[in-house]
């Protein structure tokens, strides 16, 4: 009787030639002509539903410059509503905070402080509970997405 | 295309085991490789460029559909066999009336059939001859899992195939010549 060293390396052989000799499986039929359909119709795309990196440069650099202004405007807009904020009357803390984000190119640094001033301000079990009903609703789709992979797909398979 | 269809549409199936997910894969690469039609043409490594970018598109594939169920399924699985390895006995008979063509489609059915953690690894090893390392790196697991998966695959696959008439000691023997 061959001992069980012996017995894997002739398996691994053998598995190594039926594996290698195995000639290349034919593509199916209607390869071609899907490739050839999805390259007809990516060139009749317009240039601005292609990837970006396919836009013309021009385009590029405006959409750029469009995004800077818009994240520009977007913070002068949420300094001036946490004035009115502060006109109606909210803490000051939040309004000084708002002050250093708009006065200030540190935005990450201001925009962390006030996220911290906003997050102490809020009740604690409203926190954590709102945090507990979203990992329970993460949690139930996550099992019932689980249920029903290993009901409709592992059965089929 | 046409030259290269057949090794990137293999490539894609044997890690996938689907043939519909294999053709998507296949058609992504040849978009691919259509982007990069100037560089490819008449290039000498067109072939492993294409083989390269259909392995990683289908690992990555895999690794995109299927990781946040390995936890549901394969692992299940993997439960399964974590006893004894699997017996493997060479049998001592032959069959002789299986041609070239019966035994491909019997050895690539049986392929497909093997559960993705040990189709993968032993498709790696011994299609694109990756060493233990570069499969556990890739796959993100050990090479201690890496070597179990693939000497159980080996095992399932002779299983498979005795069980489906084809005799292992008869493929042994024809691969030696050059037959298999």
């Amino acid at each position: 009787m061959e001992s069980p060293d012996r017995n894997q390396e002739r398996l691994a052989q053998w598995v190594h030639h039926a594996l290698r000799g195995l000639p290349p499986r034919n593509a199916p039929a209607g390869l071609q002509s899907r490739v050839l359909a999805a390259i007809a119709r990516r060139s009749a795309q317009p240039w601005w539903e292609q990837h970006f990196l396919r836009w013309p440069l021009p385009a590029r650099l405006g959409f750029l410059l469009l995004s800077a202004v818009i994240a520009r405007l977007l913070l002068q807009a949420s300094g001036w509503m946490i004035d009115r904020l502060r006109e109606l009357g909210v803490s000051p803390v939040v309004a000084t905070q708002a002050r250093e984000l708009r006065s200030d190119w540190s935005f990450i640094a201001s925009l962390n402080d006030t996220l911290h001033v906003v997050l102490n301000a809020i009740p604690s079990p409203w926190l954590y509970g709102s945090l507990a009903v979203i990992g329970l609703m993460y949690a139930t789709l996550f099992g019932i997405g689980s249920v029903a992979y290993r009901t409709f797909n592992q059965e089929r398979s | 295309m046409r030259q290269y269809q057949d090794m990137v549409y293999s490539t894609a199936a044997r890690l996938l085991g689907d043939a519909a997910q294999a053709e998507d894969i296949a058609q992504g690469v040849f978009l691919k490789a259509y982007e990069r039609f100037d560089e490819l043409r008449g290039s000498p490594t067109a072939a492993g460029w294409l083989k390269t970018v259909a392995t990683n598109q289908s690992l990555n594939h895999l690794s995109r559909y299927r990781k946040r169920w390995q936890f549901f399924s394969d692992r299940r699985r993997d439960d399964e066999d974590d006893g004894a390895d699997p017996e493997f006995g060479v049998p001592d008979t032959t069959l002789e009336d299986l041609d070239a063509d019966q035994r491909s489609a019997l050895i690539e059915a049986a392929l497909d059939s093997l559960p993705s953690h040990q189709r993968v690894p032993l498709v790696l090893f011994h299609f694109e001859d990756m060493p233990y390392q570069d499969i556990a790196e890739r796959l993100q697991v050990s090479v201690g899992k890496i070597k179990t998966d693939i000497h159980r695959g080996r095992a399932a696959l002779a299983q498979l195939l005795t069980a489906r008439g084809v005799v292992v000691a008869d493929l042994h023997s024809r691969s030696e010549h050059g037959i298999a």
